[in-house]
This record gives C-alpha cells, sequence and structure tokens, in this order.
C-alpha cells in the first residue's frame, strides 16, 4: 500500500515536473520596401547585372573618378600624350601588370577606347561591366559569383541582392590579394581572464 | 513578479513607476550625469550638491528596484506580450542608470519561413580576424576577458582536422600553404547544448538561432561541456564595456547587456538579422568568404552554395545537423 | 510532535557533547567551514573569475568532487546486497552508517553543484512549478530528482527508525523495509544518472562510453565500503560501539571484490584508449602522459593508479586483509586513490584538449581549494553528528530499551524468507 502509493507520488512529482515547451511566437514577414530597395541601390550606385536571367542582382558602380578614360583619352589631346609622360616612360608607367604572366595593357584595355574592354567572348564590356570581361576567362568564378558562392554581398540577407564587382575586391593589374596583417587575437588565456 | 505584469494588475506603485521610466528619465535630464558619477563613483562625486545627492539615492534606489524586479521575472519564453513589454522598458531603464546608454532593446520574434544557415569558405579566407573584431564590437562582449565567439584556425593544406590548426598565429597572412578556417556557435538543429540545459535557459528559435535567456541562466556549464564545437562563453566576471563602445541597438535575446554568471553565445546576430541585415562578422569580413541567408529559400545564395558547392561541416558523425558550411572554390 | 521535539533537542545536545578530543574534531571542522565560507564570499563577490576554470576546462573540483560523492553516497547504502546475500547479522549496522554516510556525502554532492553554479541565487529557475524544470531532457534534472530522492530516504528511513528506538517503540518493518529496498535501488540510480551527466556528452569522447557507468558503480562499491572501513575503526577506538571483526572482514572482502571490477574495467578503458591514437584518445594521453608539454595532472593519476594496484594486491591476502593495522591504511589509500581519479582524473582531462583541440590547463586558485575544503568540513560535521545520535541511541545513552540492532536484522532476515 505505502509502497504503491509513494510510487504513485513521485510519478506525480516526474509528470508535474515535466515542464511543457512553450510555444513559438513569430513577427509579421520581412518584406523590403520598395522605397528601401531604391535607396539602397543609389546608395551603391548598383545597376542590374547585364546576363539574362539574373536582372535582379545588382552590381556595385565603380566611383566616380574611374569612370572618366574619356576624360584625357580623347582624339584632341592625342598631339600631346607624348610630351605628358615622364622621359622614358610609357603611359600608365605607375600600372604594373601582374596578371596571368605576358598580359599587356590591350589584353583587356580597347586601344581606342580604354574605357571599352577587348573581351574572348562579350566584346561590349566596360568597365561598369567589367565582371563580364573578367568572366570570359574566369569562368568557374565568374559562376561561383552570380550564384553567390564568390565575393562579396553588400546588402543584407534579405531583400535586394547588391554584389560587389570583380575590380572592387581584386586589383585588375595584379589580382592576387596582398597579404594582410591579421587583428590581434583576443585570445581567452587564464591569466587574462583572471583579475586583473 | 507582480510587476512583470505591468498595465494588466494596474494601481500597484511597482507598476507605475515601471511605466514612467520615460517619464523620469526626461525629468531627471538635467541632473542625470551627476547622479550617476554618484552612483559609479561614489568619492569622486564628493563636490555634489546635496540636491544631486538626494537624486543620486532617488536612482540608486531604482537601479536596486529595477534589480530586485530583474531577479523575479520570469521566463522570457513564458512571458506575454505585455510582460515581455515591460520587461524590456526595465531593462532599457537599467542600461541607462548603470551605464548612460539609450539603449533600444528589440524583442522581434521568428519571422515566418525562415532558417538561418551560414556558410564559410575556406579558400577564400584570409585570416585577417576582421570578423572577430566586428563580433566583439557589434555583441557588447567583455573587453577585460577578450571573450570571443569566433575562433580562426590556421590550418596545413592536407590536414582536415581543426584540431590540428592554430588560433594563436601572429603573423602576416594568408601563408602560403596554409588554409583558415572559421568556427562559431553552428545553431545546429539538433543542438547539445539546449537539451542539456537544465533550466531550458537556452533553446533554438524557430528561424534555427539558438539563443540564452540571460536571465534565466544559473551558470551551471552543462551546455557549456555539452557543446561539440566549443562554441559557448561564460561570464566568468562582471562583462565591462567601455561606455562609449557600447552598442545600443540591441535584442533582447542577442548583444544586450549581460551580468556575471551567466553563459552567452553567438546569435547569428539576431539583433541584425531579423531586421534583414546580415550578421557583423559576414559584414566585416574583407574577402567575402561568409555567407548568410535563409534555408528555406530556394533564390537564396546559401542554397546556391549547398546546390553547386561541395560541403562539409564539422563532426558530422555527431548527427547534430550544425547550420554552416565550409565550402571551397 | 513535542516528542519529535525533544528527539531533536537531545540529538542537538548529543551532537555538541562528548571529550576534548571531539571537541577538537569539532573545532577543526569548524575551521574548515570557516575558510570555505571566507573562500565562497570572495567567489560570491567577484565571480567565477576567482576559481582556476575557464572557457576551455568549464567544470574543474566542484563538479569533479561532485562525482566522487555522489559515489561514496551510493557505495554504502549498495552494501545491503551482499548484506542478503551473506545473511550478515551485523550488517544491519552497516546499513545505517551507510545512510548517514551517504546523507553526509549528498550534503557534499549538493553543495559542490551549488558552489559551481554562477547564478546560485536563480537556482529557482529549476524548481517545478515556479521555475521550468528541462525534464526529461537534460540528465541534470534527472540528477536533481534522483539526489533530492535519496537524500530524502536516507534522511527519512534512520530517522524513522532512531526516533522510534528513542521513543523505546519498535519501528514497525513493514514501513521501513520497502524504503530501505528502494534507497538500495535508488542507490544504483544515483550514480547510473551521475555517471549518464557525463556519458550523455556525446560530442566528449572521454567521457561517452558505456563504460563508465558501470565504472562508477564499481569505484563507489570500493570507496564507500572503504571509508565505511574507517569509520568502523574510529567509532571502535572512539566509542563503546560494538563492531565486530567479521563484519569488517566481511566489508573488506566485498571491497575487494569491487576494486577488482574497478581495475578490470580501468585497464580495458586504458586498452581502448591507448592501442590506437585517435583524435578521441587526447584526454587519455593528456591525462597519462600529457600532450604537447602540457601535464599537470599526470603525477597524479599515476599516483593513483600505482596506489590502487597496491592497495588493492595488499587486501587481497586474507592475512593481510584481516589484520586492521594494514586493512585501514590500505582503505585510507584506496579511498584517496579513487579520489584522484573519479575526481582529478575523469571530470577535468575531458576538456583537454577542448572541442576544438586546444589545450588550456586548469589549476584550481586558493578559493576553489577553500571552498572544497569548507565543504569537506561540514559533510564531515554532519556525517559525526548523524554518527554520534546514531550511536548514543544505538547504545542506550539516550534511550531506555535496547535491542535496537537485533531488530534491524529481522527486519532483514523476515525480508529475505519472503
Amino acid at each position: 500500500m505505502l509502497k504503491n502509493s509513494f510510487i504513485a507520488g513521485l510519478a506525480c512529482l516526474v509528470l508535474a515536473g515535466c515542464s511543457k515547451e512553450p510555444e513559438p511566437t513569430y513577427s509579421d514577414p520581412l518584406e523590403q520596401s520598395e522605397n528601401d530597395r531604391q535607396e539602397l541601390i543609389a546608395e551603391h550606385r548598383a545597376q542590374p547585372v547585364e546576363i539574362p536571367g539574373y536582372g535582379h542582382v545588382y552590381v556595385e558602380g565603380p566611383e566616380t573618378k574611374r569612370k572618366n578614360c574619356a576624360r584625357c583619352h580623347k582624339p584632341e589631346l592625342e598631339p600631346y600624350r607624348a610630351e605628358s609622360l615622364p622621359p622614358g616612360k610609357d603611359a600608365h608607367w605607375d600600372i604594373s601588370i601582374h596578371h596571368a604572366g605576358d598580359m599587356d595593357c590591350f589584353s583587356c584595355h580597347k586601344k581606342e577606347d580604354p574605357n571599352q574592354l577587348v573581351s574572348v567572348i562579350d566584346k561590349n564590356a566596360t568597365l561598369e561591366t567589367s565582371y563580364l570581361h573578367c568572366g570570359s576567362c574566369h569562368k568557374d568564378q565568374f559562376k561561383s559569383w552570380l550564384g553567390g558562392a564568390h565575393g562579396k554581398r553588400l546588402t543584407g540577407w534579405n531583400g535586394v541582392r547588391i554584389i560587389r564587382n570583380c575590380s572592387e575586391c581584386h586589383n585588375p593589374h595584379a589580382p592576387e590579394r596582398p597579404k594582410v596583417i591579421p587583428i590581434a587575437q583576443p585570445t581567452v588565456t587564464p591569466e587574462r581572464a583572471k583579475r586583473h | 513578479m507582480k510587476d512583470d505584469k505591468g498595465n494588466k494588475c494596474g494601481g500597484c506603485s511597482g507598476c507605475s513607476s515601471s511605466d514612467s521610466f520615460a517619464d523620469m528619465a526626461l525629468k531627471k535630464k538635467g541632473s542625470r550625469r551627476g547622479a550617476l558619477a554618484a552612483l559609479l563613483g561614489g568619492a569622486a562625486t564628493a563636490a555634489a550638491s546635496s540636491a544631486t545627492a538626494a537624486i543620486a539615492t532617488d536612482e540608486e534606489k531604482e537601479l536596486k528596484r529595477i534589480k530586485r524586479n530583474e531577479f523575479f521575472q520570469k521566463y522570457y519564453r513564458v512571458m506575454d506580450e505585455d510582460e515581455r513589454a515591460v520587461t524590456i522598458k526595465r531593462f532599457e531603464r537599467k542600461s541607462k542608470l548603470q551605464y548612460d546608454v539609450d539603449a533600444t532593446i528589440d524583442d522581434t520574434s521568428a519571422r515566418p519561413n525562415t532558417l538561418f544557415g551560414y556558410a564559410f569558405n575556406i579558400s577564400k579566407c584570409e585570416g585577417s580576424r576582421k570578423c572577430i573584431d566586428a563580433c566583439i564590437t557589434e555583441n557588447n562582449q567583455d573587453r577585460t576577458s577578450n571573450m570571443a565567439y569566433i575562433k580562426l584556425f590556421e590550418m596545413e593544406e592536407g590536414i582536415g582536422s581543426v584540431h590540428e590548426g592554430d588560433s594563436e598565429y601572429s603573423h602576416e597572412t594568408p601563408v602560403d600553404g596554409k588554409y583558415y578556417m572559421g568556427t562559431q556557435c553552428f545553431h545546429c538543429e539538433n543542438p547539445p547544448c539546449t537539451k542539456a540545459c537544465p533550466t531550458g535557459a537556452t533553446w533554438k528559435e524557430p528561424d534555427g538561432i539558438v539563443v540564452v535567456d540571460y536571465n534565466w541562466c544559473i551558470g551551471c556549464r552543462y551546455c557549456e561541456a555539452a557543446c561539440p564545437y566549443f562554441a559557448r562563453r561564460f561570464n566568468w566576471k562582471e562583462p565591462e564595456v567601455p561606455k562609449d563602445e557600447i552598442n545600443p541597438y540591441q535584442h533582447y535575446l542577442g548583444n544586450r547587456m549581460r551580468t556575471k554568471g551567466v553563459m552567452e553565445k553567438c546569435t547569428f546576430c539576431i539583433q541584425r538579422t531579423r531586421k534583414g541585415l546580415n550578421p557583423a562578422c559576414v559584414e566585416a569580413c574583407p574577402t567575402g568568404a561568409r555567407v548568410f541567408g535563409n534555408l528555406l529559400d530556394p533564390d537564396s545564395e546559401i542554397r546556391w552554395i549547398l546546390a553547386n558547392k561541395k560541403v562539409f561541416r564539422l563532426k558530422e558523425d555527431l548527427g547534430t545537423e550544425p547550420k554552416f558550411w565550409y565550402y571551397m572554390d | 510532535m513535542r516528542s519529535i521535539l525533544n528527539f531533536f533537542i537531545s540529538g542537538l545536545v548529543v551532537v555538541f557533547s562528548g571529550s576534548v578530543k571531539y571537541y577538537l574534531w569539532l573545532g577543526l571542522l569548524l575551521t574548515l567551514m570557516l575558510f570555505g565560507a571566507y573562500g565562497y564570499s570572495i567567489q560570491f563577490k567577484e565571480g567565477l573569475v576567482a576559481t582556476g576554470m575557464h572557457d576551455h576546462v568549464s567544470w574543474g573540483i566542484y563538479i569533479s568532487n561532485f562525482i566522487f560523492f555522489v559515489g561514496v553516497a551510493a557505495g554504502g547504502v549498495m552494501l545491503v546486497i551482499p548484506a542478503y546475500i551473506m545473511k550478515d547479522k551485523d550488517f544491519s549496522k552497516v546499513v545505517l552508517i551507510g545512510e548517514g554516510l551517504a546523507v553526509a556525502a549528498l550534503v557534499m554532492a549538493l553543495m559542490f553543484v551549488l558552489a559551481d553554479l554562477g547564478g546560485v541565487m536563480r537556482f529557482w529557475h529549476m524548481l517545478p512549478g515556479i521555475g521550468y524544470f528541462h525534464f526529461p531532457e537534460s540528465m541534470l534534472t534527472w540528477d536533481v530528482l534522483v539526489l533530492n530522492g535519496y537524500l530524502a530516504l536516507n534522511l527519512a528511513i534512520p530517522a524513522y527508525i532512531l526516533y522510534c528506538r528513542y521513543n523505546g517503540r519498535e519501528p514497525v518493518k513493514k514501513i521501513y523495509v520497502p524504503f530501505v529496498i528502494l534507497s538500495v535501488f535508488w542507490a544504483f540510480g544515483i550514480h547510473l544518472v551521475t555517471a549518464f551527466l557525463l556519458v550523455s556528452v556525446a560530442a566528449n569522447s572521454f567521457w561517452s562510453s558505456a563504460i563508465l557507468g558501470p565504472r562508477f558503480l564499481a569505484s563507489a562499491f570500493t570507496a564507500g565500503p572503504a571509508l565505511i572501513i574507517v569509520i568502523f575503526s574510529i567509532i571502535r577506538q572512539a566509542s563503546a560501539y560494538k563492531i565486530s571483526d567479521d563484519t569488517i572482514n566481511k566489508l573488506a572482502m566485498v571491497m575487494m571484490f569491487a576494486a577488482y571490477a574497478n581495475l578490470v574495467m580501468l585497464f580495458s578503458e586504458i586498452f581502448k584508449e591507448f592501442y590506437w591514437n585517435s583524435e578521441h584518445t587526447a584526454h587519455a594521453r593528456y591525462l597519462f602522459f600529457g600532450l604537447d608539454g602540457h601535464h599537470a595532472v599526470t603525477p597524479f593519476i599515476w599516483s593513483s593508479v600505482v596506489s590502487n594496484v597496491l592497495a588493492t594486491l595488499l587486501i587481497s591476502f586474507r592475512r593481510l586483509r584481516e589484520n586492521h593495522a594494514v586493512l585501514v591504511p590500505a582503505c585510507l589509500v584506496l579511498f584517496g586513490a579513487i579520489w584522484v581519479e573519479k575526481g582529478l582524473g575523469l571530470v577535468i582531462p575531458g576538456f583537454i584538449p577542448s572541442q576544438l583541440g586546444e589545450i588550456v590547463e586548469y589549476l584550481p586558485t586558493f578559493v576553489e581549494i577553500f571552498v572544497t575544503l569548507g565543504i569537506i568540513g561540514f559533510g564531515l560535521f554532519t556525517l559525526t553528528a548523524l554518527l554520534k545520535v546514531f550511536i548514543w541511541v544505538e547504545t542506550g545513552a539516550i534511550s531506555s530499551k535496547g535491542g535496537f540492532a537485533e531488530q534491524m536484522d529481522a527486519a532483514i532476515k523476515k525480508k529475505d524468507q519472503t
């Protein structure tokens, strides 16, 4: 009798102790307003990717100073070009190319209009759409970049997708990224965690 | 407990005080700074006038009352909306009194049809530790112990076990022949930590984020022992963050100020991600090696990676189903 | 009601009366407790940073001692089973003393857990009803259930028996014998559940071993009787209470077999850990040989294993085992060896290397050591008080009628026949 009631009591205790999992709560679905979307696009000077089927993806635009190759590369300035260079130097002498071995300026830039890029496949790539040009050789990276495995998304995970152009992370003349000095490791060693 | 019920019970002094936190803050704005200094420094404000001193004791009393109410507050998951609102108001006021920071504490709950996932490109990470830095700043972690949720391991090429990695490197990176692998909370689908917790103070939210109710945790550290990925961090001491470094945009289950003796962890920056932003580590990454997104969205980048890249997870044999994948170019 | 009060008052009087030696002993325990209180006051103020623990080794000597003392608590009561099998009359004494020991050890174990909590004031969050009791998922909630249940059981049984005896009544067998049986099974329960606390950490290859539970039982069967033998020899010297040589010898034999089982399982584990050097055996390598130049616990574990083997060898010989000048020191050595093996050698190496393979060592601070000593002091005080009341009631010093032990025997015999 006593044993039974003890066991019954124990069972009650265990059942009572079994706390029920609370119901989760939800907020409203997250939706980006058209206004926010346009603001982000403007902020990043973004343009839709010029690839069929990828119109919803935007690429960050270059900063204005780099757009203006035409500022110097005008037919009427051609006669003065040689004079403007330091003695014994070629145009853009300060740029050294470390890209795929034996490339020179005109492997990529059109002689007549340096803003235009010479590309194996797509002849219409400009500096703004340089990803098309890069992608004509670096096919795997290009595919990953479009998909989202390569490159950097500038906007949050939700809403409009604005990504960096290739040349924002890789100097096209020397695409290998330079070495960095890392920030010091915030190690929690016992000594540091102890009283200070 | 009663105070938590807020406008429901009405009438008692505790409620009215918690309802008028904002008013009080406004009224006392002028003398607030001196009062707070008195509260914190004591001797430093010996010159303070008797009027300020009187207010200082008022605020002191208020802080004490807040701490008392905090002690008796309910488990976050069983609070109703009103109780949550009162609790949040209390913590915002506490932040003001204790740190002189106007924090907004958000309690946005999970978004429907959202399950967060994370991918890490081991061929892209340069080991710059910018993610770690951003994480510490974003999440108001204790600066004296330099608690960090993220660890970056420098790994020898050809060796895949993180056990052989070195997280203490201090040279120029990336080193040829090495690659870098980051770890943090992987927000497992079957988290061993939440199962271990005796009070249910840590749980998995519907959007997959494993969170801690810092006021419900009793500090037994069973979850820390149960976690296979060394993702949990304990406040061995009262955390200290310089006032001007406190991030005022806080979430109740995220980066609000913690106290000593409680567990904390990476929350995928819940205060950011529930608003549609990326976690601070993803944003800070200079290489784009970190990708964050919604696993339930078939057009998301993370889904593209899972479909098109070869991926792996750490210690998959344990069946924890981490929502954190490593991939390579 | 009044008589219960009287019982407690006379119990208290008994606890605080004795010889000069006894007062010196109480003074020593009080000093330990004061040290503990001082240490805990620092820890309470500063947080667990005052201990040697950190994120890599997040459990230290508190949890180690907790696990060990749960074993001690189980060990004494589990002896009821051999008492049945051997049909030994005197074993009832063992049972009551084992229950007293269980209470003291449990008090220590629970205090160690409380000392380990970061937010000890918030422990009410775990209480069913006002808190959220994460049962049955969390093994810790199981442990809370079984330990408190066991404590209640082991307080209630001796209290009932002694109270009856104090009033000159016979304890009703029907009432307490079922609880004694229950408490025996419960003893297995507490130790297995405590082992499962570690075994359930699937990610930890050092703990997540099926043999850990049985190993816990075997070491409990060794450490519990070892301590009881030491206590018996102290009681025999310090009081008029009679404990026969035969009882001690039988206890020693039980202990011997348990020690064999313990060693067999220890060596099975060692074989598994060392035949093939996988990543999963790094903890054992750290424990026994050190890793990457870190070997803080190596000397302890080797002295534990060596003294364990030596003491077991000593008590294997009947003539040595029955010579109490050899047996008592051997028991002390065995107890100490298991303390080191279960405490230091089980919990701490489980964290070294950490889950991601980092090696950060752990050394307890003075605060931790003080608190540990304080808790042990309190536990010993509890044990002393319980034994003292037990012996005084038993020897009739605070009661009129005698023959309690015989009743207990009769009860056990009766149960055995039915």
